[in-house]
């Protein structure tokens, strides 16, 4: 697959991923009744922290769209790029405590289900670390470039 | 920086303009000037072999270490 290919197949997914995540949360009381997870727990404990975790989830893909809009334009190793991937370890990272946060909640209400938050979260922490070490590679390679630049 | 480019002082012995070199050595004017400058990181030795060739002189006519 190209290059080029891929990279609109992945800015598509992007643009995809904003519409999704709005349904979701327009959607997710319908389904929740539907399929009735625990439902003695009360949806608000779920459906809270999840429309807090919407505004990361859009910052996340707003950072991943501009991202892919520079390597669209041959603008890779730049501190644009640096940037982004630095909203996205801020997205994952408030995320992340969203998700502790409301496992401690739901486990000082009900004992059991908080298990998911913590997992969850556990996949956000992982992300993040992710993330910020391709940010520090995208770094190291500007300061390559530069040098290379700068060699006459 | 610790390592001085006397291109200027060179370009001027021999008469010879940026612009002239740039163009007999195969770079841009913009890069000379980062030569110039001293904003180089480093120098490639064809480029300096080609400067060399170019202003008849040795790379100690134009590469001079000064202690910071």
């Amino acid at each position: 697959m190209s290059t080029e290919l891929s990279i609109k197949i992945t800015h598509t997914i992007v643009r995809i991923c904003y519409f999704f995540l709005a349904i979701s949360v327009v959607v997710f009381p319908f389904v929740y009744d539907k399929i009735g997870i625990a439902d003695d727990i009360g949806m608000l404990w779920i459906f809270i922290p999840y429309c807090l975790v919407v505004p990361a989830g859009y910052w996340a893909l707003l950072s991943l769209d501009r991202m892919l809009d520079n390597i669209k334009h041959e603008i890779v190793f730049d501190t644009s790029n640096t940037r982004a991937l630095s909203h996205i370890v801020w997205a994952c990272f408030y995320a992340a405590w969203i998700g502790i946060i409301g496992g401690i909640a739901l486990f000082c209400v009900k004992k059991y289900f908080c298990i998911y938050f913590f997992v969850l979260a556990a996949g956000e922490l992982f992300m993040c670390l992710i993330c910020q070490i391709v940010k520090s590679v995208f770094q190291s390679a500007i300061e390559l470039k530069e040098e290379n630049d700068l060699t006459i | 920086m610790s390592i001085v480019v006397n291109l200027d002082v060179m370009l001027a012995k021999r008469k010879m303009s940026s612009l002239d070199l740039a163009n007999r050595v195969g770079i841009t004017q913009a890069n000379l000037s980062i030569l110039k400058t001293g904003k180089a990181k480093a120098i490639r030795f064809s480029t300096l072999e080609s400067i060399c060739r170019e202003l008849d002189c040795q790379p100690g006519d134009l590469l001079e270490f000064k202690e910071d």
